[in-house]
């Protein structure tokens, strides 16, 4: 517990864990499902290795984490487990053949053993320090004091482009789903995307929230002004914190241009061995119609920023440790000088949250667990100018805040709305924005239905929340796996008119209704009827 | 006939063309641009028409809080999608989609109120009374369901002479609030790295 009375700044170091809700029963070897295993064993199973060793070495280290409800629910889907387990059997099989191709070559020999290494690791805690429970590993952290978890929106809807009736119920159902997985009640909610707008803090404050993050011009653009910048939280008016992000410490790690990441000793991510690699032991890996796809073994290192794939160089690991000790020290120092900085100019702690997905953390940059580990326990050692906080620390620190309203805004490109707004993904708001409708007359119309018309009205909540992920229009704007993305937006709108039609006609198909919830089995435990406090419609009708 | 789409089959099947909701949305963007879309029954364009004796549509955006007209664009009465250049950053707006002739309208359809973000921190929203509440005040609103309000607890800080979050709009005299007076002036340059727009680095 830090003292409650303290001339240091606080640095909020908070990673927001989340993937869209993909599993596929009806295909044995799907493409989308490997996110969530390469994420559980690149960027997962590393972070919970690094909190331990904070823990058991006895690092005042704190860290927020934000789960959200798509990921925890797949954590713990059992198909969804017992594939990743195979799957893991499959590279660690892969692995060894490597390192038996690579005996012989200076070049990738040590590599090829690390990654068998990493892999046998990785399978020995997942089943059997873990029993395949990744979740209820991350709650063993935070009930010994040293994580703070908290929730995000029920499927990660960019909250901004929906009414506050739509809003409130991706809250409500975002609260009920860490309350199924921890136990008790978050404490605060990872907005998706950040995206605010004036209105969704009150939500946030009827489910008993006391805190959310935004971007900085959030707080910067607040009503009324805020005196100390982006150096603290406010609070608004609905007495919901705001943190806001601050973006000297973000672009250090963030920035494609000048970021850490992209210094050449680390791991380049775009070389791949499902794409290098000739011969039977990577057949299993390939594509049902034969194509490749990244297997998580890369033998390169980035080597420089415009050099291409075919010319890059061997990977060579104690270079890259090396490399993220130096940025490790150099964003502690960055850190305790913005912190000494601005309590002089402030005359109080500055408050500097650092908030990063998640996945950026092994998986996009290999070295960032250990980057997190050097910067976690340097920070324990190597300077007095800051204490490592969550949010809820800073809230309990006994610092006064400002009551001010934060301005609509988010983390995307050019800080509003048009990453999930613009001409490539336009046309999925009319479909959303009526099955949102529809699914709230209907919840109104039939409020005590039972039997199959209340798993009918269930499954056709759900259909409507994994439609309005957040992942869709982002993914069609990126224009990565864009056909995937338009996919998903067409079954779930699909799914959602057909059971309508169906709850309206009272003439539901059974056997196709169990097929849908096999497929789209998110949230067993969804009250359709609990999604919409006031029966569906309401005060909060109105777009944001 | 009620459509059931197989499982496998319905990220392939094509989406409905329309839903005849007549409803005009208005959605902001950003400060400076909204996105409408509408979709309007044939039966109330035909009446419409009908009144009219002819017609062309038009889309049209309004200042909410003034009534002002600000732009008007000729479209497809049915259905459609605009992007609307909005004049002003942190104002209200609302469109509608009206059938207009020889200086006479049918509305069709008006859009919900859309709040365009600021774009800059609004030299006229300074905390002339800056409220500052502790972690005791913000328990009780939230124990009590309300809002933060005037409590005895709730105090005024000293005012600032200008709120860091102006720092990179002009020179910052002082930010004090309950905080030392020497030299901030001088720090005032450094003061605005909240007020940079982020870029979008995401790997």
């Amino acid at each position: 517990m830090q003292p409650t009375r303290d001339d240091r700044g606080h640095l909020v170091v908070f990673l927001h864990a989340h993937l869209p809700y993909v599993r596929h029963p009806e295909h044995d070897d799907s493409l989308e499902e490997e996110w969530l295993y390469e994420a559980i064993t690149e960027t997962y199973l590393p972070l919970l290795a690094v909190v331990e060793g904070w823990l058991r070495d006895g690092i005042p280290a704190r860290l927020t984490v934000s789960l959200s409800p798509p990921l925890l629910e797949m954590l713990r889907d059992e198909l969804l487990v017992r594939r990743y387990t195979r799957r893991l059997h499959r590279l660690l099989d892969l692995a060894e053949s490597e390192v038996h191709r690579n005996a012989n070559d200076e070049r990738f020999r040590c590599t090829a053993k690390m990654y068998r290494d990493r892999l046998a690791d990785t399978l020995r805690r997942f089943e059997t320090c873990y029993s395949g429970d990744v979740v209820a590993a991350f709650k063993r952290l935070q009930d010994a004091g040293i994580i703070e978890i908290v929730t995000s929106c029920a499927t990660h809807a960019f909250l901004p482009c929906f009414d506050l009736r739509y809003a409130r119920a991706q809250i409500r159902l975002g609260v009920r789903a860490y309350r199924e997985h921890f136990g008790h009640d978050p404490a605060g909610m990872w907005l998706p995307e950040c995206g605010f707008a004036p209105g969704i803090d009150r939500l946030l404050a009827d489910e008993g929230l006391n805190y959310f993050l935004t971007d900085s011009h959030a707080i910067a653009y607040a009503d009324p002004l805020p005196v100390f910048g982006t150096y603290s939280p406010v609070v608004c008016p609905s007495a919901v914190f705001a943190f806001p992000r601050d973006l000297e410490s973000s672009a250090q790690v963030w920035s494609a241009a000048w970021g850490y990441p992209g210094d050449s000793r680390y791991r380049e991510f775009y070389r791949d061995i499902g794409h290098d690699l000739e011969g039977p032991s990577i057949t299993p890996f390939r594509l049902p119609g034969g194509g490749r796809k990244n297997v998580g073994i890369k033998y390169h290192r980035v080597t420089g920023r415009d050099v291409p794939l075919h010319e890059k160089q061997p990977y060579h690991r104690g270079w890259a440790l090396a490399a993220a000790d130096e940025h490790a020290s150099h964003f502690v120092s960055d850190r305790a000088q913005q912190a000494e900085h601005w309590r002089t100019v402030l005359g109080r702690p500055p408050v500097i949250v650092a908030p990063y997905d998640a996945e950026l953390f092994g998986h996009w940059w290999f070295e960032g667990p250990e980057f997190l580990d050097l910067v976690v326990r340097k920070s324990a050692r190597d300077q007095q100018a800051y204490r490592l906080s969550s949010p809820a620390d800073v809230i309990d620190s006994g610092l006064g805040f400002q009551v001010a309203t934060p301005a609509a805004s988010s983390w995307g490109a050019y800080g509003y709305s048009d990453t999930w707004l613009n001409g490539r993904n336009d046309w999925i708001w009319p479909h959303m924005h009526h099955a949102i409708e529809a699914l709230a007359r209907i919840t109104a119309d039939r409020p005590d239905a039972g039997g199959i018309q209340r798993r009918a009205l269930n499954q056709l909540a759900r259909e409507a929340l994994l439609a309005s992920s957040s992942d869709w229009p982002f993914i069609i704007t990126m224009g990565t796996m864009v056909a995937y993305a338009e996919s998903r937006v067409r079954s779930h709108i699909n799914r959602f008119n057909s059971l309508l039609a169906q709850i309206r006609a009272h003439a539901i198909d059974e056997q196709w209704l169990a097929k849908v919830e096999d497929c789209d089995n998110i949230f067993q435990y969804i009250d359709y009827q609990d999604l919409w406090p006031q029966g569906g419609n309401g005060e909060d009708c109105q777009k944001l | 006939m009620i459509r059931r789409i197989e499982p496998d089959g319905a990220g392939r099947a094509p989406l409905p063309r329309r839903y005849n909701t007549n409803l005009l949305v208005l959605m902001a963007r950003d400060p400076n641009s909204a996105h409408a879309y509408w979709d309007i029954d044939l039966a109330r364009i035909s009446d419409g028409l009908a009144i009219l004796d002819g017609g062309k549509a038009l889309l049209r955006l309004f200042d909410a809080a003034t009534g002002e007209s600000l732009a008007e664009h000729e479209t497809s009465a049915e259905h459609g999608r605009y992007d609307l250049a909005l004049p002003w950053a942190a104002r209200a707006y609302v469109a509608d989609l009206a059938l207009v002739n020889d200086g006479r309208a049918v509305v069709l359809a008006r859009s919900n109120i859309i709040h365009a973000p600021p774009d800059a921190p609004n030299a006229d929203k300074r905390p002339a009374e800056a409220v500052f509440v502790e972690r005791a005040d913000q328990s009780r609103a939230l124990a009590a369901g309300g809002m933060l309000s005037w409590t005895p607890s709730a105090r005024p800080g000293e005012l600032p002479e200008q709120p860091i979050g102006l720092a990179s709009h002009g020179a910052v005299a002082a930010a004090r609030t309950r905080m030392p007076r020497n030299g901030l002036a001088s720090e005032a340059r450094l003061a605005g790295i909240g007020l940079e727009r982020g870029s979008e680095d995401r790997p």
